[in-house]
């Protein structure tokens, strides 16, 4: 990393994002995450997450109200099973990489993740688990995919506790090849000894 | 065949493109989105990737190589023996083939043009060469009964039961080979085998013939299953998925599948040499007899190439666990996750199958004064090296027929030699962690000051895929720092 990097901001926010930010913020959102990413994204993909997850995304922002990094996620059940939580996109602006911003919103994303609880299941329909809604949580895991060459991307998520599950041969669009990492939340087997009513989760 | 011809044709031209490219102009217009979206597809047109001609020669290139090399299945005859159709295409895998390729090599052997025999046939073959040599199962005369009752006609219809159940899943391991995303397929696989392996206990010898009980479709299926096991876990140490403080578990459980393989593979040599005497003795069938003898070497090569993987695995093993106790690959501090999670996540496609047990955690970071201190630890991981590299010796001797490489000649002596060097290298990791241990450590369990010590003088590295001898033999360099005293 280079010496001539600004140290980072003295006052940095950490800020939840919400739809009513979307004229404030959106634009910043998809200028940092296009420029740190290779995979090209359409305002679609942005609208997607940002809609229904708006609140699992976090940004880090400066004095002056500048976005120097984002996360964005989403959670939803995983083959009718338990709820997987799905890291998206995490971009930093470059000049302030290494000083542990990215770690934190990976931090607060997974807090957000997993205290998504009660309230969590009450937005899941019924019909979708095919069981009466259960007032306890389900296991609880974290997915998501990077570059095998992204060793600073590696580090945040290894750092915290994220394996290596898969290699993904040319996952990506410019023929680069992914590592799919995971982190469990909670114990698998505590959850299937207590849900009788689910059948056995299919091995994913 | 066409196709043959065709792209023998075409690998002669290799080295030739890209000559008189200059020459050319580029017509856009050639493969435009218009012509994308009339193409037989009903995939919205993608984004087209710009790629540069050489680039693209070079992928071409490669392409012809890939397929050139898959030729020499059919020119050396490798796909007549299962077992070495199977060795073939691991070893052209290792190039990481484009798809083209090995959808062609795929379509060569089981598809229109089937190079190889029929699934069933290499099935049979398959289980002939392992369990079944000259056993009056698979006598043909079986399939000539016609009467119901007769027990020739009921076991030539339970074999054949079984060969329609399994040849689904066999197909899926050669292919399995040549799509290398193993988790998935291999999971199917190990659970559809595991289940054959409890239907197949009907098929029993006449207890009165033999000693012991034998289930030859049981042990057959279980031993192909065993063997899928150790290769998924070598594919993870050779794409790089474990995490410095897993080694010690990966290799524990590598080391844990090859002896039970080495178990069962005695087992069978056991009934094997049973009826190899009794050929000997009633039926005085030369021929028979050296069948046997050649099924009887290939089960004490077999042997000897798992105590070889078996007996590094352990040394790895009982190496890494010493680091882990010492702290020295890192991995404690981890806020959103514990061992046991991590555990649950690596384990999980070996869960459900029953056998080999799996325990439900092992721990792997401190059982190191459990069994004696750093030094004998030490001693361990020394005294299985012993025994490997006496293995690997064997297996450098045996040749294509014996083991079944024929085709790859070259290529197995590669594996043999990095097999070799991979033990020596550990055996250098070995030594420099005892000389500190000897000079800063103490055997002293709750001395964790020389603990500290001992981690401030000693540098792991852990070599990525690329430079390692072997991809799947992952041997840290250890140096010594200067002692902060």
């Amino acid at each position: 990393m280079s010496n001539d990097k600004a140290a980072a901001p003295a006052n940095l926010r950490y800020v939840q994002y919400d739809p009513s930010k979307e004229e404030l913020y959106m634009a910043a959102i998809r200028q940092l995450i296009s420029k740190d990413l290779s995979e090209p994204y359409s305002i679609y993909v942005y609208r997607y997450f940002l809609y229904t997850w708006g609140h699992l995304c976090y940004m880090a922002l400066d004095d002056a109200d500048n976005l120097t990094g984002v996360v964005v996620c989403k959670l939803e059940p995983h083959r009718n099973g338990p709820l997987r939580g799905y890291i998206a996109m995490l971009a930093t602006r470059e000049e302030y990489r290494g000083k542990g911003i990215g770690t934190k919103l990976e931090r607060l994303a997974i807090d957000a993740m997993n205290a998504e609880d009660a309230d969590e299941v009450s937005h899941i329909r019924p019909q979708q688990l095919a069981l009466p809604v259960i007032q306890y949580s389900f296991s609880r895991q974290i997915v998501l995919e990077t570059e095998v060459t992204n060793t600073a991307s590696l580090r945040v998520y290894e750092r915290l506790g994220f394996l290596r599950s898969k290699r993904l041969h040319r996952y990506y669009l410019d023929g680069n090849t992914a590592f799919r990492l995971v982190l469990y939340l909670k114990d698998p087997a505590e959850w299937q000894s207590r849900a009788g009513l689910m059948q056995d989760p299919p091995s994913a | 065949v066409d196709m043959k011809r065709n792209l023998t044709t075409l690998c002669g031209m290799l080295g030739k493109f890209g000559g008189t490219h200059n020459l050319g102009r580029p017509v856009k217009e050639a493969f435009s989105e218009k012509v994308q979206r009339r193409l037989a597809t009903t995939v919205p047109p993608r984004p087209m990737a710009e790629m540069s001609f050489r680039d693209a020669v070079t992928k071409l290139e490669k392409m012809l190589q890939d397929i050139h090399a898959a030729l020499l299945v059919e020119e050396t005859g490798a796909f007549k023996d299962p077992c070495n159709l199977v060795n073939f295409l691991q070893f052209w895998n290792v190039r990481e083939p484009l798809t083209f390729a090995r959808a062609t090599l795929q379509t060569w052997l089981f598809g229109d043009l089937k190079v190889a025999p029929s699934i069933e046939k290499l099935l049979l073959k398959d289980v002939k060469g392992l369990v079944l040599r000259e056993d009056k199962l698979l006598d043909p005369i079986n399939w000539t009964v016609e009467v119901p009752a007769d027990p020739r006609h009921q076991i030539a219809r339970l074999i054949d039961n079984f060969r329609q159940k399994a040849s689904m899943d066999y197909q899926n391991m050669y292919q399995s080979f040549n799509r290398r995303s193993y988790l998935r397929k291999a999971e199917a696989i190990d659970t559809e085998l595991h289940e054959l392996s409890r239907e197949n206990w009907i098929v029993e010898e006449d207890p009165e013939s033999e000693p012991i009980p034998y289930f030859p479709l049981t042990y057959w299926v279980y031993h192909h299953k065993v063997r899928q096991m150790e290769w998924i876990v070598e594919l993870g140490f050779e794409q790089d998925v474990y995490a410095p403080d897993e080694l010690a578990l990966m290799y524990w459980y590598l080391q844990h599948l090859t002896a039970s393989r080495v178990e069962h593979l005695k087992r069978i040599r056991l009934f094997l040499s049973n009826r190899h005497e009794r050929l000997l003795r009633e039926d005085r069938n030369t021929e028979k007899a050296r069948n046997m003898l050649l099924t009887l070497g290939y089960n004490t090569n077999l042997t000897a190439e798992a105590i070889a993987i078996h007996s590094l695995a352990f040394s790895l093993f009982t190496l890494y666990s010493l680091l882990n106790y010492l702290k020295l690959l890192g991995g404690e501090d981890r806020p959103c996750s514990s061992d046991r999670l991590r555990y649950q996540l690596r384990m999980k496609p070996f869960f459900n199958i029953s056998t080999p047990e799996l325990p439900a955690y092992v721990d792997v970071w401190d059982p190191v004064y459990a069994s004696g201190g750093s030094q004998e630890q030490c001693n361990k991981a020394e005294d299985a090296l012993k025994t490997a590299k006496e293995r690997i010796t064997v297996l450098k001797s045996l040749g294509p027929q014996e083991m079944k490489y024929v085709g790859n000649e070259v290529e197995y002596q590669n594996r043999v030699r990095q097999m070799l060097r991979s033990c020596i290298a550990t055996g250098l990791a070995i030594a420099s962690v005892r000389a500190a241990c000897a000079k800063y450590g103490s055997e002293d369990k709750a001395d964790s000051l020389h603990k500290d010590v001992l981690r401030s003088v000693l540098n792991v590295e852990i070599p990525n895929p690329e430079t390692r001898y072997a991809a799947q033999w992952v041997v840290p360099k250890i140096t010594q720092k200067k002692a902060k005293s």
